[in-house]
């Protein structure tokens, strides 16, 4: 089963990667100099992936839908702004969806007692799948694998799910400085792997 | 654990923990603040952005609404560069190419439909209302107001902008349709019009800038824009 979801036309899909990664590149200075048709090629591009992010971390569709529609305003507005040093168009996206989707749980006062977190310690096969869909996701998903499990899981329900230190530690019981000790070696491995 | 060699630079620790979102409002605004004068600290940030950005994909995609654009089209504030030309009609816009047919056939029917309705007394009672306003501005400038007879009437409550050789397009978003309807094209003054689809909260209505001759097969720039609220 798992071969099989993983099973996908990489060749192909990583040469989409790439174009699109290219036409994001040349899309965000036309918004700049005002191109509304601009704004619309990023959106159809972009705003599945982005919705779906913001749905996971909101777990509410109507606020994952107010989350983007701030965030293509804020790229329309700051896509002058966009600086490729600080990140490449991917990742800013990336980037302003969660932190908008995390502003917009945290101000709702998320109540922690009424999460409830993924049960596996691994995604589904469909979710490892798109991740492995490009280059540097598999070399992502080959590092993390290489992680034990706990840290893991830790950085993924800190990255996908938009939880604290805080959280994690109430969600998996442990020591608050334990989380963050584990963490902070999980992330000092997965660099290490992902610049060998 | 994974032994020796796993203690690291503390900024790119920092760097990692504000990607990943652990840190607290307070502590985050504080590496912000720190990462536009220290360089090595911004580029740790940047380099965790792109290594962890494919996780994102963990997530599965789902498809905005059909309204979301329009959310956003009409609430773009203006254009930080002046723009050279209007919008130009065909673009990349895949919901318009796909609506062209059944717009343009719209269009035609909407002619007759302005030209048919009979100034008639209104109908018994009001089934929804929305208050238009221009992008970016609070003030209701249109009041358009569903009746029960399955017609709408559209009030200015200010004088309509009007440019040379342009005409006003009236448009509605049913949630049963891919794409905005047009319903005919409004006279400056107001008018009626059959809406032939049942009232519902938070249908997307809008007055667009059109040609001055020819079907429209795609909404003109938003002069004007509301969502109905159901009243009976």
């Amino acid at each position: 089963m798992p071969a099989a979801a993983l099973a996908v036309p990489r060749g192909d899909v990583d040469t989409e990667w790439d174009d699109n990664a290219a036409e994001l590149s040349a899309l965000l200075p036309r918004c700049a100099a005002g191109d509304h048709a601009a704004l619309r090629r990023i959106y159809d591009l972009q705003a599945p992936r982005l919705k779906g992010l913001a749905h996971r971390i909101t777990g509410s569709p109507m606020l994952a839908e107010d989350v983007l529609h701030d965030v293509f305003l804020h790229v329309w507005q700051q896509a002058g702004r966009y600086d490729p040093a600080r990140g490449t168009p991917r990742a800013w996206l990336t980037t302003l969806t969660r932190y908008r989707a995390l502003d917009v749980v945290r101000r709702a006062g998320r109540e922690i007692s009424t999460w409830d977190p993924p049960d596996a310690a691994d995604e589904s096969p469909d979710a490892v799948a798109r991740l492995v869909a490009s280059a540097e996701g598999r070399a992502l998903e080959h590092c993390l694998s290489a992680l034990d499990a706990q840290r893991r899981r830790m950085i993924r329900l800190a990255f996908i799910d938009g939880r604290t230190h805080a959280e994690i530690a109430s969600t998996l019981d442990m020591p608050l400085g334990t989380v963050k000790s584990t963490i902070r070696r999980g992330l000092a491995a997965l660099k290490r792997c992902l610049e060998q | 654990m994974s032994g020796a060699g796993e203690t690291e630079d503390p900024r790119d620790t920092l760097a990692g923990e504000y990607v990943l979102g652990l840190l607290d409002e307070a502590a985050a605004r504080d590496v912000e603040r720190r990462a536009t004068t220290d360089a090595p600290l911004a580029a740790a940030i940047a380099a965790w952005r792109n290594r962890l950005d494919p996780l994102a994909d963990l997530a599965p995609p789902v498809p905005p609404s059909d309204v979301l654009w329009h959310r956003i089209a009409a609430n773009l504030p203006a254009a930080p560069a002046p723009a050279p030309a209007p919008p130009p009609a065909a673009g990349n816009n895949g919901w318009r190419l796909v609506a062209i047919a059944s717009l343009a056939v719209a269009a035609c029917l909407a002619v007759f439909i302005w030209r048919d309705l009979p100034a008639a007394p209104p109908a018994p009672w009001a089934r929804g209302v929305a208050l238009l306003s221009a992008p970016g501005s609070v003030q209701a400038a249109i009041r358009v107001q569903a009746l029960s007879d399955g017609t709408m009437t559209i009030v200015p409550l200010e004088k309509l902008p009007l440019p040379d050789g342009r005409r006003l397009g009236f448009w509605a978003w049913p949630r049963s349709e891919k794409a905005p309807v047009l319903l005919g094209m409004l006279p400056p003054d107001g008018g009626q019009v059959r809406y032939p689809f049942p009232v519902q909260d938070a249908t997307p209505v809008m007055v667009t800038s059109e040609p001055g001759a020819g079907p429209v097969a795609a909404p003109g720039p938003t002069l004007f824009l509301g969502l109905m609220a159901v009243t009976s």
